[in-house]
């Protein structure tokens, strides 16, 4: 790299990246006996399910309908009848209502199916802003980074807001997680038509794909694949988390700052992640629907990790005997990263449109030490992206006094965990800063 | 379906980068060593008599407290142990032990305690103790073992000379002893090279950062220079007062204490100015002969301030309200 490497400017941690499923292909899995489809995968308005008991679904029949503009469409990602609906444990803890299908065709290969999916022509040019929006709405396209945020909601940005880049975030910088450094090298063909089509989306503005310096070669590729675009780009990234926060993204590539309390578009970004800009590709070419994603499954208990294309509503237990891993030994089991992702109870939880990895722990891997007091030592002031006072908001959260002017500063926290991880009191900060969160959102 | 077992659920981030409360401590009343190695050299055994009677009593007092309280105290998590370490510092290598006792009472009890015990006492505690014992037995805080004196001879300060002689006493005085550490004060008083060799581990491990020691240092300087650029006859040189008495061990190991000083980068820089100034300005005017002590405690007291009124710059916050 002759450019020196982009970056945001304050804060960040740099935790041991354990990307050992970076060399593995994407394979292609298979339809299992049952998927356990979680009605509510996204955030916004819940869905109204239109499937009873003892109907028979196709692969793409719509099981459950938005309610509302902030929703988003569920299909069904394979052919079967519902057995039953039932509240069921998600990955994350909740307790959600899922719909329970037996499929047809257990173990008939994804491959098959996808090779069997003929694409339309599309003409770029012909299309119609709307005509995008809506199809991308249809699809139940969410942000399948962790987020979950319906995307044609976040693609339709008010008059008073105009957009001038976009930005799709491949930097990744969760450990452990390669699905989408794996998706930049092996489909950057079709990433970039996508880029193409939310280009067009915003009347041709640039679009930026910011990858970490700790993919060279997605860095290369995605580079070549963008060749003679006009408009399309790749910036390298240094390496440190949390690069691929949106603010932080946007501060890294384009200097500019969200506002406190803002979003991106104030800034005229929006940004998408990898899989989902995929997505948007596979729903316009394809009209295909969101029903399968690629995930890492990985760990320190497991002997082959990788990455895997799986319908949503596949069962972690599937996902397990897939990579032959030892459910007594489990101890941590983790959908997402070890920064962000959440700590499930039940292997029997399904996937979901925002599950990009499943990691699995032995107890060595479990930090279980009490809080101690702060010494003051300022080390997770040092490592907030976000600038904030974290030792004194969190005081004051625990103490519940939280003083009017710090309000701001705390719905600012982006949850990174940075944090927590850095702290040698072993005090939990982010999670009492989403203690405070929610007991602001309670005053109000 | 297969039964659930039970899994450990925890909310992220799960894992840390590996630093603890005991780490931090320990490695910082490590690279004391070189320190504590040139005053035994320079006292004798007598240093090491002081440095082990404090350490052993202020753990033992956190102890006691654990033991005799509801608190929640973890006594070996270090913090006790470098404090007593500290309070040697700040003692003459032949400081009785009843006044090590008092000394480490003050500095555990009063300084950290009775605040609600480690990260909640405003003050240092090694340097309450400073000077509590100043204030209330100075014929004994005052009186130096003379370095390499096997015969127990003592003898005054550099700036206690300065004080009372005036700088024409200092004339032979050479900054390289008093660099290397030949000279009488405290156990942590001697060597500034020593010092300096183990807070460089400090800033290494990022445990200290530059802004409080150049801050206190630089204004020390500054400070005392100005006056020996108007009366160099009357005023000792800004090196002289660099490397006499406190003000390394002072910049480097109390004033960056963590618990007691600022959290925020501006108000890092207005305390190490304010520990340098008052110190420049006790030395220069007040009775005392030293003022590291004074003047840090005296920022102390600000520190709360300082964090709430020079916050650090906030994301997508333009101007701090
Ligand atoms: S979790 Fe919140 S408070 Fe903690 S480092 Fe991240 S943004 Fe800052
Ligand atoms: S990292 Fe932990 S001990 Fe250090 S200031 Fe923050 S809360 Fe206190």
């Amino acid at each position: 790299m002759l450019h020196p490497l982009k970056t945001f400017s304050r804060g960040g941690i740099h935790p041991a990246y354990n990307k050992f499923s970076a060399d593995r292909p994407i394979e292609y899995g298979t339809v299992p006996e049952r998927l356990l489809i979680a009605v509510n995968q996204h955030i916004g308005r819940p869905l109204e399910v239109l499937v009873k008991k003892g109907e028979e679904v196709t692969r793409g029949s719509l099981l459950a309908k938005s309610s509302g503009f902030v929703s988003s469409n569920l299909h069904a990602p394979a052919a079967g009848k519902v057995e039953k609906i039932t509240r069921f444990p998600q990955l994350g803890g909740q307790i959600g209502e899922t719909i329970i299908i037996k499929t047809e065709n257990p173990g008939q290969s994804l491959k098959e199916i996808l090779d069997s999916e003929t694409p339309q022509s599309l003409r770029l040019d012909a299309l119609e802003k709307e005509e995008i929006l809506k199809k991308i709405n249809e699809a139940g396209l969410v942000g399948m980074g962790g987020a979950g945020f319906p995307t044609h909601v976040k693609l339709s940005p008010p008059q008073e807001k105009p957009i001038d880049h976009l930005l799709i975030n491949g930097a990744e910088c969760e450990p452990y997680i390669t699905c989408d450094h794996r998706l930049m090298l092996e489909r950057s063909a079709e990433l970039t038509r996508g880029m193409l089509i939310l280009q067009k989306l915003f009347g041709g503005v640039p679009v930026t794909i910011g990858i970490e310096d700790n993919k060279p070669d997605a860095v290369k590729a995605m580079g070549e694949a963008l060749a003679g675009k006009r408009g399309l780009s790749v910036a390298a990234l240094e390496t440190k988390y949390p690069q691929g926060g949106e603010k932080q993204l946007i501060k890294a590539i384009l200097n500019r700052e969200v506002p406190s309390a803002g979003l991106p578009m104030d800034v005229g970004v929006i940004v998408q992640n990898v899989a989902t800009t995929l997505a948007v590709y596979e729903a316009l070419v394809y009209n295909r629907p969101l029903m399968e994603r690629a995930l890492t499954v990985s760990g320190n208990l497991i002997k082959n990790p990788g990455n895997i294309l799986l319908p949503i509503g596949t069962p972690v237990s599937f996902i397990m005997n897939r990579f032959e891993i030892d459910a007594a030994r489990v101890r941590l089991l983790l959908s997402g990263g070890p920064m962000m992702g959440r700590a499930s109870f039940s292997f029997e939880s399904p996937l979901t449109k925002t599950s990009s990895a499943l990691l699995f722990f032995d107890g060595d891997y479990v930090h279980r030490r009490r809080e101690n007091p702060c010494i003051r030592c300022g080390s997770c002031i040092d490592a907030c992206p976000m600038g904030l006072p974290v030792a004194q908001l969190t005081e004051s959260i625990k103490g519940n006094l939280i003083a009017a002017h710090a309000k701001g500063d705390i719905m600012d926290c982006i949850e990174c965990g940075s944090c927590t991880y850095v702290c040698p009191a072993d005090r939990r900060l982010v999670q009492w800063m989403r203690v405070g969160k929610s007991i602001i959102r309670r005053e109000n | 379906m297969p039964e659930n077992r039970p899994v450990f659920v925890d909310s992220s981030p799960l894992g840390r980068a590996g630093e603890s409360t005991r780490k931090i401590m320990y490695t910082v009343s490590l690279t004391l060593v070189p320190a504590l190695g040139v005053s035994v050299w320079m006292f004798g055994f007598e240093a090491l008599r002081v440095l082990l009677l404090a350490a052993v009593f202020c753990v033992g007092i956190e102890f006691a407290a654990f033991r005799f309280s509801s608190f929640k105290i973890d006594s070996l998590d270090g913090s006790a142990l470098l404090t007593g370490i500290l309070l040697a510092m700040n003692l003459p290598a032949n400081a009785p032990w009843w006044l090590i006792l008092v000394g480490s009472l003050v500095a555990v009890g009063l300084g950290k305690l009775v605040f609600g015990g480690l990260g909640q006492n405003i003050f240092n505690p090694a340097l309450v103790a400073r000077v509590f014992l100043l204030i209330s037995f100075p014929v004994q805080m005052t009186s130096w073992l003379k370095p390499g004196a096997v015969d127990g001879s003592t003898g005054a300060t550099p700036l206690g000379i300065l004080k009372t002689e005036g700088a024409g006493a200092l004339a032979q005085t050479d900054l390289l002893h008093l660099a290397v550490g030949q000279m009488g004060g405290s156990l942590g008083e001697v060597s500034a090279i020593a010092l300096l060799l183990g807070a460089a581990w400090l800033f290494y491990k990022k445990y200290i950062t530059w802004e409080i020691p150049v801050t206190f240092m630089g204004a020390v300087l500054v400070f005392s220079g100005i006056f020996y650029l108007i009366n160099p006859a009357q005023y000792a040189s800004p090196l002289f007062h660099l490397f006499t008495g406190g003000v390394m061990l002072g910049a480097l190991y109390m004033a960056t204490d963590m618990v007691t000083s600022p959290l925020t980068f501006k108000g890092k820089l207005i305390f190490g100015i304010g520990c340098g100034f008052f110190t420049a300005l006790i030395r220069l005017f007040g009775a005392y002969p030293e003022g590291v002590s004074f003047a840090i405690l005296f920022m102390n007291a600000f520190v709360p301030l300082l964090d709430r009124y020079f916050p650090d710059k906030k994301f997508g916050v333009l101007k701090n309200e």
